[in-house]
């Protein structure tokens, strides 16, 4: 049946069509960013730079990006430190009640993000501790540590457990055979996990918008103030300037390390 | 190099035995094959040598020493893994020199003992390639070189050819024989080929069922083995059940229907009792008529013959529905003369014949 000419013609056609669905939007605001009008049209009618040059008239962009960067990086670092035990303990050890730890570890996944928001908001009213740009940083490691589980797991299960007896067996502590041999084996999971949570963390905006407060700020809720108020492409031109640093990032992380493959395996 | 020894292992997994009363030791400097069916605990008892597996019962000595309580990298033996776990991020230099840097070798000496060993391999001019860029024979020898650039106590191979295509195979075989002897490292391997165990090591050890069963050279195990068991794991072999009539001279006679074999038995059996007599292929003579001086013929019918290039396999049947196979060298005339459907008269030397007392 899989080698039958109609059932692949079906396949590619779907294929194609749920590619096109996703990369549209990306091509229609990278096009609308260079427009000369002063609403977003399609196909525009003129060319121009300028909405680049307006990005500095979104209220403080500078000052949130540089807060959703500063998130974003520690929400990857904190979420990959904690997932490396919890991925080795998964992978390499049967302990009581595993399936139910590992679904709850996995959760995050498949809880609607405003019921996060929620309940982490009420988490730290109740604490009654100061909301600062360290209260949203604990959301967003919530928000996303599961998915550095997962990709370490995947680099885990793809690694032989027998390179860890030969490095025992050539006199190899255990940290030392963790540290030379089973680390440099998960390198793809950690960039992969590391990369899933950074991005996520940094254009979130259903979990920050509970959780910041006055003075605190983040790149995404900026973002979407201006859009609620002005109908110009300024954020087109922002987000055409975002795409392409991160796809440049995705395309250098999958030639080193096949990263994109290992997020589709595990 | 050590003298290694195992005096009463035992593991078992939960209510599962795998390794029961294992005694073994394994003299300075020679090589023994540990041969069996897979999960015979062949590969287990490895892993109690190397630390992996602690025995349950029992003590394992390295020179000497009890090393039941040392943990895998406390111990120094040197493992070959059937996939070679060559570590994939790291360039052959790189795999060799681990053990050495993890104790503390000096920069001078690790360049030394490395470069001998790569030598020794035959690795020279691949120093700086990566594991997945080397051929399964090359991979090989690093895993190989990278045990012994650490002197081990004992060289441990598990399943070491596994891997490896026919041709291969047989090219590593010398090359391994050729580095142990060179070295004249203790060595244990693993393997369930009895070609293998027969043309690589001094001695095999047999095991069935967690069990060492039988221990020998490899003429003697393949030649006068003690057990039906070992007879028909090593090697080709017709064995059959028969009942024991008379001494006759220097012979025991034995029958089974109308067969009638003597046998130069040391052990004497008293008539009625039962036993199993074994000879090998290549020991059977076939021919057309009944030759005049054989003490053991068998008559009987070709029901087939199989070519297989130096010798051809014929297999006779009898009327007392005991099927043999012969080997007869393969001579150039189409079937050698041998045709199905043709009546055929089977020798053997009573010194040939194998005699397992009952059961066994």
């Amino acid at each position: 049946m899989f080698e039958d000419r109609g059932f692949q013609r079906v396949v590619a056609t779907l294929g194609w069509t749920a590619m096109a669905v996703l990369v549209f939007p990306v091509i229609l605001t990278i096009v609308v960013s260079f427009s000369g009008s002063q609403f977003i049209e399609f196909p525009p009618k003129s060319f121009s730079m300028d909405w680049y040059a307006n990005i500095a008239k979104i209220n403080k962009i500078g000052e949130a990006t540089l807060l959703s960067l500063l998130v974003a990086s520690l929400t990857g670092i904190f979420t990959v430190a904690m997932a490396i035990p919890a991925a080795l303990a998964i992978a390499r050890h049967a302990f009581p009640a595993k399936a139910m730890i590992v679904a709850f570890l996995l959760s995050p996944v498949a809880v609607p993000m405003i019921a996060i928001g929620i309940a982490i908001l009420q988490f730290f009213v109740w604490t009654g501790l100061p909301f600062n740009w360290i209260t949203l940083l604990v959301g967003h490691v919530v928000l996303t540590s599961a998915y550095p589980v997962r990709t370490i797991v995947a680099s885990l299960t793809l690694s032989n457990p027998s390179l860890e007896e030969a490095a025992a067996s050539l006199g190899a502590s255990r940290w030392t055979v963790f540290r030379t041999v089973t680390l440099p084996q998960l390198t793809p999971g950690l960039i992969s996990g590391f990369l899933f949570a950074f991005l996520i963390s940094f254009d979130n905006y259903p979990i920050s918008i509970f959780l910041v407060r006055s003075g605190v700020t983040t790149m995404p809720i900026e973002v979407f103030n201006y859009i609620s108020q002005q109908l110009d492409p300024t954020p087109a031109a922002f987000s055409t300037i975002y795409i392409v640093i991160v796809s440049a990032i995705i395309v250098l992380v999958e030639r080193r390390f096949g990263v994109i493959s290992l997020s589709v395996r595990g | 190099m050590a003298q290694v020894e195992l005096e009463d292992v035992s593991f078992a997994l939960g209510a599962t035995e795998i390794l029961r009363n294992v005694s073994l030791t394994i003299g300075e400097g020679e090589c023994l094959a540990l041969l069996g069916p897979s999960g015979c605990g062949k590969t287990t008892t490895l892993r109690c040598i190397a630390g992996f597996v602690v025995p349950t019962h029992g003590n394992v000595r390295i020179g000497g020493e009890s090393v039941v309580n040392l943990r895998p990298n406390q111990r120094n033996v040197g493992l070959v893994f059937q996939d070679y776990a060559l570590f994939p991020h790291m360039s052959v230099r790189q795999n060799i020199a681990y053990g050495l840097e993890r104790r503390k070798v000096g920069r001078a000496e690790l360049a030394k003992r490395v470069g001998e060993m790569v030598a020794i391999t035959h690795l020279d001019g691949l120093e700086d390639r990566r594991p997945d860029q080397l051929s399964g024979g090359q991979r090989q020898r690093v895993a190989l070189a990278r045990a012994l650039v650490i002197e081990p106590d004992v060289l441990l191979l598990d399943e070491p050819l596994g891997a490896l295509d026919r041709l291969l195979r047989e090219e590593m075989q010398v090359e391994l024989k050729r580095i142990q002897r060179d070295l004249g490292i203790t060595t244990v391997f693993v393997t369930h080929d009895q070609e293998e165990a027969l043309s690589l090591s001094d001695r095999i050890a047999v095991m069935f069922d967690g069990r060492i069963v039988e221990t020998g050279s490899p003429e003697q195990l393949y030649h006068a083995p003690q057990q039906r068991g070992v007879m028909s794991f090593l090697g080709t072999s017709n064995i059959w059940q028969a009942t024991v009539e008379a001494a006759d001279g220097p012979y025991l006679q034995l029958s089974s229907g109308d067969i009638r074999v003597r046998v130069a038995a040391e052990t004497r059996l008293a008539a009625g009792a039962t036993a199993q007599v074994g000879i090998r292929p290549e020991h059977i003579r076939i021919s057309a008529e009944p030759p005049e001086d054989a003490v053991n013929i068998v008559s009987g019918r070709i029901e087939t013959t199989v070519y297989k290039g130096a010798h051809v396999e014929v297999y006779v049947g009898t009327a007392a529905g005991i099927e043999f196979l012969a080997r007869q060298p393969a001579v150039s005339t189409e079937g050698g003369g041998l045709r199905s459907g043709d009546p055929v008269y089977l020798s053997f030397e009573p010194g040939n014949v194998l005699l397992f007392p009952s059961e066994s």
